[in-house]
């Protein structure tokens, strides 16, 4: 543990440090959203759009090469991650077409898209990088980046929390309330596009879910009210992210599989001890 | 109350999916009516009660609420739905349940005025010890009563109840029927139902609803009647048993 420690402040390995401040300040938003994805029960929309920004990403790098772009693959994530999450946002509200069938093509067929730009970067780019994540990607500037979607996310979170906690309880009553249900649907979709993309460097696209979801699961166990819940997540995810972080590196293992390793067999441990949900 | 006409349904027609449900039917709900609907599965009562409230669009005619507001999500119709559809494990208080009632807008903070709206709702279903309490730990009894204050927490003219006694037993069915008709005092209450137990007493109108309305005062509600509307012959399963001093005596379709 003192190695992870000394690494942090060490000069020359500061992904190490970017990793650490990344999945602390992304805490915040995974907890607050992840907690709304969980009991609204997305967590398949929240998975479409992971999966879609592959395509966002796999632009981002080829463009780079091609073209001589610099243009950070966060960027290209964060905007098909929004295309992805408008698109679905219009289609589970409306019924012309059957919704999770629409929802599973997008998830393919981003990730299809994605892989192909990879495809077809000159040089060799591994993919398994960009799903499965690698601290290595993370460059500082994303960390402003970060930063500033964070705090969107939050205030957006903190502001309308009376709106997606009633639509999330009952979004008919909601309705009947006068509410514009559909904005706020949308809206929280549109959130939880710009929470997934935080984490995406790190963690990859395909593990990213369970950091969503597996935080306000363990929340659950203990807490009773929404806020409540997202308070705790928030706190979960900075101990699993940091935790799951320090433990890659002492055991020269992937950070984003250790995490999530780490994170669901802690879930296991709670669920077991407190089988109340 | 002065009976005045609070909905006004005209010539309505409702078509799911290009299929008509309902053709040009007409009824009034006037001011202090207690009225139940029966009808049928898939006969439309809770098409017209989603109707009512706003949360479908009619394809001909109008729904004229109150004064001559249009259906659209007017304040003074409290919603009640079955509390067998929520979620068993979402993350809420009694209180946080009924306090979304005094949603205006989706932003912002819930004020004192809303919580205390939250907390004369709570007293009148007679739950005002439970506010703390856990949504998801609470009896089916309590949870449909939290439902009914959630709707009395927008202080509403008009109480639209969907099958508030479905999955509760025969006690809380006679609290819900006490709490009606003493909410009845103030409210116009309308309530679909399987449970020919509520047309008695109280009710003073029976809409049955199959693809059409028909309005019937509820003394004139007999066999002949409900097996018309139902449109095949109903088994009535009449039961009276004492129940802490009361008796019930219910029917079933």
């Amino acid at each position: 543990m003192s190695d992870f420690l000394a690494a942090l402040i060490n000069p020359a390995v500061p992904f190490i440090r970017y990793a650490l401040i990344a999945g602390i300040l992304a805490s915040a938003s995974f907890g607050a959203v992840g907690s709304l994805v969980v009991v609204k029960r997305i967590s398949y929309i929240a998975g479409a759009i992971s999966h879609a920004s592959l395509a966002g990403l796999g632009a981002a790098v080829f463009l780079n090469e091609t073209r001589g772009w610099h243009l950070s693959p966060l960027i290209g994530a964060i905007l098909t991650a929004l295309t992805a999450a408008v698109i679905i946002a219009r289609i589970s509200q409306g019924n012309r077409e059957r919704s999770d069938t629409v929802i599973g093509t997008i998830w393919a067929v981003g990730m299809g898209i994605g892989l192909l730009f990879i495809a077809k970067t000159p040089g060799y780019t591994d993919p398994m990088s960009y799903i499965f994540g690698n601290i290595l990607l993370l460059q500082k500037g994303d960390l402003l980046l970060i930063s500033v979607l964070d705090l969107l996310v939050l205030l957006s979170v903190v502001f309308f929390y009376r709106a997606f906690h009633s639509i999330a309880f009952d979004e008919e009553f909601a309705r009947t309330r006068g509410l514009n249900t559909g904005f706020y649907e949308t809206y929280l979709i549109i959130l939880t596009a710009l929470t997934v993309v935080l984490m995406v460097s790190t963690v990859g696209i395909v593990m990213v879910i369970a950091l969503l979801t597996i935080p306000p699961a363990m929340a659950g166990i203990f807490t009773r009210k929404l806020w409540q819940m997202m308070l705790l997540s928030v706190l979960i995810g900075m101990v699993l992210n940091s935790a799951g972080l320090a433990l890659s590196y002492v055991l020269n293992l992937p950070t984003g599989s250790t995490t999530i390793v780490l994170a669901g067999a802690a879930y296991l441990i709670l669920k077991g001890i407190f089988r109340r949900t | 109350m002065d009976g005045k006409p609070v909905i006004q349904i005209q010539d309505l027609a409702f078509s799911y999916g290009g299929v008509p449900l309902f053709s040009g039917i007409n009824g009034c709900i006037h001011r202090g009516d207690y009225i139940t609907v029966v009808g049928p599965n898939g006969g439309g009562k809770s098409t017209l009660i989603k109707l009512i409230t706003g949360l479908l669009t009619p394809t001909g005619g109008s729904i004229t609420i109150g004064e001559n507001r249009e259906n659209r999500n007017t304040p003074l119709i409290g919603y009640v739905p079955q509390y067998v559809n929520f979620d068993a494990l979402f993350p809420a208080t009694v209180e946080e349940a009924v306090l979304t009632g005094t949603l205006t807008r989706g932003w912002g903070f819930y004020t004192k005025q809303n919580r205390e709206a939250a907390r004369e709702a709570l007293e009148q279903v007679g739950l005002d010890r439970e506010g703390a309490r856990s949504f998801s730990e609470i009896s089916g009894g309590q949870r449909q009563r939290t439902l009914i204050a959630r709707a009395l927490a927008s202080r509403p003219e008009i109480l639209i109840l969907d099958e508030p006694t479905a999955s509760v037993d025969t006690e809380v069915q006679r609290q819900l029927r006490e709490l009606l008709s003493r909410l009845n005092k103030s409210l116009t209450i309308v309530l679909v139902t399987h449970d020919f137990g509520f047309v008695d007493r109280d009710v003073n109108r029976v809409f049955c609803v199959n693809h059409g309305l028909k309005e019937h005062p509820v003394e004139k509600v007999n066999e002949d009647i409900i097996t018309a509307s139902y449109g095949r012959p109903v088994m009535a399963v009449r039961h009276d048993h004492e129940l802490a001093g009361h008796h019930h005596t219910g029917e079933k379709e």
